[in-house]
């Protein structure tokens, strides 16, 4: 009798031990997040993994990335091999640039061509003139824009092997449409080659994700409305992919009525009308981010045909009147669910 | 089935670790927070049903966050592009504002959750 009544006791308390190492576990095994303020943004790691030390190396490794990539190419840093690039514009003296400024730049003169212009790093003569950043946004003279468009022509840079050179004064670029995804692409390659299998990282919108949240279950993403920030208007799962909208609401101010934002269309200098909301699922973020802004200009229809002109490419587009435009097979995208306009 | 006194202790023992960890690990976020990040480090946390305005020290000046009917959202910011104004009221755990140029950030944690890890937009 004693020795069942002991039995029972040593079975209880294993039973108790393994509900506790099951309790740690779960601990264990939840999500990993870290945020810090880099490329005028704010980026966020989420990696799903059981070793604490691994996961916290990983993401430090990941964060001084994009740091790096910061610092080679900010236009707020006046050593950034960008800054330097921009100073030279217009002499005859080219600057030798690191690999990965120059491979953003051979992909922004890519998709430059691919869009014909509408999407061009060298927007940045006509950018500073509206002071978005600024407390007091103005709409410039059309003199001023005019002059300053003349002056944005991604054809007028010069690459010979790694050295490049401006050819017009007053010349910039910017590569603020590219560099910010060519990053995450970055960062995410560094969190996998820590031993990383499932991550998120979210840079202000620019996203990318591998593997999944739990076994069995992708990540989620939503898309915010893009007049009500507090809705989403659609939400989709995500595997191995890039995400990345371009949107009218976020840099803008009124004026008489009109909405003034930061996607300018590159041939006038003027805020792009055709849509409030593009959203590309892409490879790469620097491609998602490309496109996104580049179709954003495009309009709906030369937009969408781009899109559907592209391999692996998907794009979803929300015009003013709030009509929702999807590429082929946006909506097929694993658990896409449409909350509407 | 007599316990002994060492039986008695062990069950007891486990029960509390057991609880311990269930509390630490399940229940400790139960009901929905707002935390305010400056630089990366949580300066605070408050209910997101008690109405109220919280200041933020942040690099530009204060940032006044403001709770109210169960939202929270960024009502006064020293920052020259209010983005962090024009983005609205937060309600969900999957949403956050940030000021960047403030270095101000404002998230809801708990269990008002859409499903979803990420918001782009």
């Amino acid at each position: 009798m004693v020795r069942h009544s002991h039995k029972f006791i040593i079975h209880l308390a294993i039973v108790l031990l393994i509900a506790a190492i099951f309790s740690c576990t779960a601990k264990e095994k939840e999500l990993l997040r870290r945020t810090q303020f880099l490329m005028g943004t704010l980026v966020e790691i989420t990696v799903r993994e059981m070793d604490f030390e691994k996961a916290q190396s990983a993401l430090s490794s990941a964060f001084e990335e994009i740091q790096r990539l910061e610092k080679l190419m900010s236009t707020h840093l006046a050593d950034s091999e960008i800054s330097r690039l921009n100073d030279l514009a217009g002499g005859k003296s080219s600057l030798t640039l690191s690999p990965e400024v120059l491979e953003v730049i051979r992909r922004g003169i890519y998709w430059g061509n691919k869009t014909n212009g509408t999407l061009d790093i060298s927007i940045e003569p006509v950018s500073r003139l509206w002071h978005f950043d600024n407390d007091t946004p103005s709409i410039p003279s059309t003199q001023a824009l005019t002059e300053a468009a003349r002056l944005v022509d991604f054809r007028e840079i010069e690459i010979v092997e790694s050295n490049v050179r401006l050819k017009q004064q007053g010349m910039s670029l910017h590569l603020g449409a590219i560099a910010k995804g060519y990053a995450v692409d970055r960062a995410m390659g560094i969190l996998e080659k820590n031993g990383i299998r499932h991550a998120l990282i979210n840079a202000g919108g620019d996203l990318k994700v591998l593997g999944e949240r739990k076994d069995g279950q992708p990540w989620k993403i939503g898309l915010q409305h893009p007049r009500q920030p507090e809705k989403m208007i659609a939400s989709f799962t995500l595997s191995h992919k890039a995400v990345a909208t371009s949107g009218d609401y976020q840099k803008y101010f009124i004026k008489d009525e009109s909405r003034y934002h930061h996607i300018l269309n590159p041939k006038n200098g003027m805020p792009a009308k055709k849509m409030i909301s593009c959203t590309i699922i892409a490879e790469t973020v620097m491609d998602a981010d490309a496109l996104a802004t580049a179709v954003f200009v495009l309009g709906p229809e030369n937009g969408m045909a781009l899109v559907e002109s592209l391999d692996g490419v998907e794009g979803m587009m929300v015009t003013e009147s709030g009509s929702t435009l999807f590429s082929e097979n946006f909506k097929s995208q694993p658990g896409f669910d449409l909350a509407g306009f | 089935m007599r316990a002994t006194p060492g039986d008695k202790i062990l069950i007891v023992v486990m029960i509390l670790i057991n609880g311990f960890l269930f509390l630490k690990t399940g229940l400790g976020t139960a009901g929905d927070w707002v935390v305010i990040e400056m630089n990366q480090r949580e300066v605070s946390r408050h209910r997101l049903s008690e109405n109220r305005v919280i200041p933020v020290k942040g690099e530009l000046g204060i940032t006044e966050v403001e709770i109210a009917n169960g939202k929270a959202r960024i009502r006064h910011s020293p920052c020259k592009n209010k983005i962090c104004i024009k983005a609205g009221d937060i309600q969900y755990a999957d949403r956050l504002i940030a000021c960047i140029p403030n270095r101000i950030v404002v998230r809801v944690i708990g269990e008002k959750q859409r499903g979803v890890d990420a918001i782009v937009g």
